[in-house]
């Protein structure tokens, strides 16, 4: 039996979630260079409002990820100006004062998690958990799963809503000029403390709906949000910090080299292999895949 | 990380080697540097400082190193026969401490080493201009700073006599945080130092008093760590040296100039405020 | 009437002032020029109007209202641009939009395609250039598009500051003409020079500062004659 294609379907199947664990992350590194800590917890409380609306109301995860977004997008919207007020002013080290900021955030989140949601691992049931579709010609198959396929077509909804938004409309226009020169962007009218706020709540809006996603796909548990924050952190480093173009075929690359040494190789080696990887490509290119980063 | 390095240095070398342990320190050290130049080598080329993350990363790839072999023992630890003898350790411990803080004030205060670490962290540019490699010179920090943690981690093996991963490498993260939030991100020798008290003063103090209460303590660390980074740009002790100052600056100002100016202006400006008025 | 007020700014980085008590006027469909010699407190004197950098003391009042202490943004809303030294374009956005950025706001959107046309006929070499990245364009072209990109925000005041900075002798010609032009329209514009001759030539009034304070003022004809002046900065 030939394994091989299976390996790159499941490899591109993770790979679309690390581009929504990703992306954002990477945006808001690009426009005010804030590195997340709090990534994976965004995840984990998205995952756990999705978890506990689908109790409720019995939706499809799917139907709640609007929901979940404008919950977080409004969290993100309010924490920003904290995280802006740490990383400007005359301070030694921003980026790292910002890092140590987030890490509280992040403490802060998961002990709040564990108590509120306790130790138990959590996962959210689908209609299209329960059916695949399945290739066969002769030796050859192929197990598509819909759930994950559907995991997929977010993350590329995702890709192509924020790339309309950047590339198309006046607000990303301005994101772009001010992630390039803030003060001229000021002086053009982009009201530089309102559009952060915006971006930030974006990302974690995304954060959170693919904290539901994961919960469908896999399961979640309040102490697992560091995981999808080393994730998100190896696919933006992949693909150059603050290099928004890089996400998606970065995090494809980590999806297959995961996917490979879970079939080939042992689960349990995975994080080690990724991060071996990782070190080499960093010390080939230290800005990433591309070379473009910051 | 480092400590967690040492520590299994010790415990693979005294355990399934029968090294002595007066042996293993130094290894542990010696291991725990050879690691910092690896890592620093990719990482320290990198703009910014997101190697702090990257070196979180690494001590989880070790800690699942350490989770998946044999001869670590597993996610059941490893297990040293004991030494009971506290002041033994303290000795080592002064040792350590002690021999560390001479190395660092005699490289950073009077060898050329300090003056171009000082000319990087001012101005990396400058220094790449005046012939100085920045790179090399982070990573040779980054080896001196990694080999003390390293013997520390070593002598905290045999001390506690057991290790599992978790313990290992679990907390440096948080460490770090803490520290930072004490020292503000300015490098100071003696910032980290009080910071590096602070931690584990505190931890000892946990885990004798609160240790049911784990997920509390999370919490109120991330307040604590959030408030201070939030309120004291400077960490805890930039505000106390800045408090420190401007209040013996007020005393003298108070006694020729009673109406001062508080704002953000620093006391040659208001030393020089008399001649004006 | 005075457009502009600028009464008695004072204002510092950190613990170092740069300006003392500054205080000038620009009337309606006037000309002003600010000279001074590097580091004179020129560059603070227009980010502390545009809203860049806030006063300490004193205010900046703006068609009668008080534009100190509102943020770039609101001072652009206002009605006021500045081309800023070095240009400062956005040099990965395209020329484009560079210059559709300029009409960001509300105010001017509804304007757009007009404006840009009106910008593209004034520098055609621009048009040319459309979807090429600001940062391959040369110097003097992006002169040009920083002052394509502060016409496309509708300015009652436009501010420029050394506009011939780093141009050749010829460009730096053609800039001064571009704005005497714009004067002649019936612009309102605040300029910043250091080549004296040009600027006092086209300017209506102006105004010299050292060391953060202004020390003369007079039209262009008057300062021309001052002897101070054309000892310190027409080297006769
Ligand atoms: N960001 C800053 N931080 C500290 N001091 C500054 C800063 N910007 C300007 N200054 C100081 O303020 C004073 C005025 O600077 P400014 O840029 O306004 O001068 P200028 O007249 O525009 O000079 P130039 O002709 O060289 O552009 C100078 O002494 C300068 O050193
Ligand atoms: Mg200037």
């Amino acid at each position: 039996m030939e394994l091989l294609p299976q390996v790159i379907l499941d490899g591109i199947l993770i790979g679309g979630i690390y581009i929504t664990i990703a992306i954002g992350f990477s945006l808001v590194f690009g426009v005010m260079h804030i590195i997340d800590f709090a990534v994976g917890e965004w995840i984990m409380l998205g995952a756990f409002l999705g978890y506990y609306l689908n109790g409720w109301t019995g939706l499809d995860p799917f139907a709640l990820l609007p929901v979940v977004f404008v919950v977080f997008f409004g969290i993100g919207y309010l924490i920003q100006p904290a995280i802006q007020r740490v990383i400007s002013g005359h301070r030694g080290n921003p980026l790292l004062m910002g890092l140590v900021f987030t890490f509280g955030i992040m403490l802060i989140i998961r002990g709040l998690g564990l108590t509120i949601f306790g130790f138990y691992s959590r996962s959210i049931p689908s209609k299209l958990a329960a059916s695949s579709w399945l290739f066969e010609k002769g030796d050859f198959f192929l197990t598509v799963p819909f759930v994950r396929l559907a995991g997929l077509a977010f993350a590329v909804a995702i890709t192509l809503v924020l790339h309309y938004m950047l590339k198309k409309t006046d607000f990303g226009t301005g994101v772009r000029a001010l992630a390039q020169h803030k003060e001229s962007a000021g002086l053009m009218g982009v009201d530089s403390h309102k559009t952060n706020c915006i971006i930030y709540g974006i990302y974690v809006g995304i954060s959170a709906m693919t904290g539901v996603l994961v919960c469908t796909i896999f399961s979640m548990t309040p102490m697992e949000g560091g995981r999808y924050t080393v994730l998100a952190f190896f696919v933006v480093v992949l693909a150059g910090m603050g290099y928004l173009p890089g996400v998606p075929w970065a995090a494809l690359f980590l999806g297959l080299i995961q996917s490979i040494f879970i079939v080939y190789l042992s689960a349990s080696y995975t994080l080690l292999a990724v991060f071996v990887v990782l070190y080499i490509i960093l010390l080939i290119s230290p800005k990433g895949l591309f070379g473009r980063g910051w | 990380m480092f400590f967690g390095v040492g520590a299994y240095t010790t415990a693979i070398l005294m355990k399934l080697g029968g090294w002595a342990f007066i042996l293993t320190v130094p290894l542990g050290g010696l291991f725990a540097g050879i690691l910092a130049f690896f890592v620093g080598l990719p990482t320290l080329r990198l703009k910014g400082s997101y190697f702090a993350i990257g070196t979180w990363a690494l001590a989880l790839a070790l800690q699942q190193l350490a989770l998946i072999l044999d001869i670590t023992g597993g996610p059941d630890g490893m297990r040293l026969p004991p030494y009971l003898n506290p002041s033994y350790f303290y000795y080592w411990m002064l040792g350590v401490v002690g021999g560390t803080f001479a190395l660092y004030w005699i490289l950073l205060e009077w060898a050329p080493f300090g003056l171009k670490v000082r000319a990087i962290r001012e101005d990396q540019d400058g220094a790449m201009a005046l012939g100085i490699n920045p790179t090399r010179v982070k990573v040779q920090s980054f080896v001196l700073s990694a080999v003390p943690v390293g013997l520390l981690g070593s002598i905290y093996a045999y001390w506690i006599t057991f290790i599992d991963p978790l313990s290992a490498f679990g907390d440096i993260l948080t460490d770090q945080a803490v520290v930072m939030a004490v020292v503000g991100g300015l490098g100071t020798l003696i910032g980290p130092a009080i910071g590096a008290v602070i931690v584990f003063t505190f931890k000892t103090l946990f885990w004798a008093y609160l240790s049911d209460y784990q997920v509390l303590y999370l919490i109120i660390l991330g307040v604590a760590i959030a408030l201070t980074v939030l309120f004291l740009p400077n960490g805890l002790w930039g505000t106390f040296i800045n408090y420190r100052d401007s209040s013996r600056g007020m005393r003298t100002q108070s006694v020729s100039r009673p109406r001062i100016d508080a704002s953000e202006h620093s006391d040659e400006q208001e030393k020089g405020a008399p001649e004006h008025g | 009437m005075n457009v502009l007020e600028v009464d008695n700014i004072s204002v510092r980085y950190g613990d170092i002032q740069a300006l003392w008590d500054v205080g000038f006027g620009v009337r309606e469909g006037q000309l002003v020029t600010i000279l001074g010699t590097n580091g004179a407190g020129k560059t603070t004197t227009l980010k502390t109007i545009a809203g860049v950098l806030q006063p300490f003391s004193g205010n900046v009042r703006f068609n009668g209202s008080l534009i100190s202490g509102l943020p770039a943004h609101e001072v652009a809303d206002a009605g006021i641009s500045l081309v800023p030294e070095g240009r400062q374009l956005f040099p990965q956005l395209n020329v484009e939009d560079n210059l559709r950025m300029g009409s960001y706001l509300k105010r001017t959107k509804v304007r757009r395609d007009q404006n840009l046309k009106s910008v593209y006929n004034l520098f055609p070499v621009l048009a040319e250039r459309k979807k090429q990245e600001a940062q391959t364009l040369s110097g003097g072209e992006q002169q040009m598009l920083a002052i394509g990109r502060a016409l496309m925000q509708d300015p009652k005041l436009i501010m420029f500051d050394e506009p011939s900075l780093g141009l050749a002798p010829i460009l730096v010609q053609e800039v001064f003409n571009i704005i005497r032009e714009l004067s002649r329209q019936g612009r309102t514009i605040l300029l910043v020079e250091q080549n004296v001759h040009q600027a006092l030539k086209i300017s209506d009034y102006c105004y010299v500062l050292e060391n953060g304070r202004i020390v003369h003022e007079g039209t262009g004809k008057d300062l021309e004659q001052d002897p101070k002046v054309r000892e310190a900065y027409l080297g006769i």
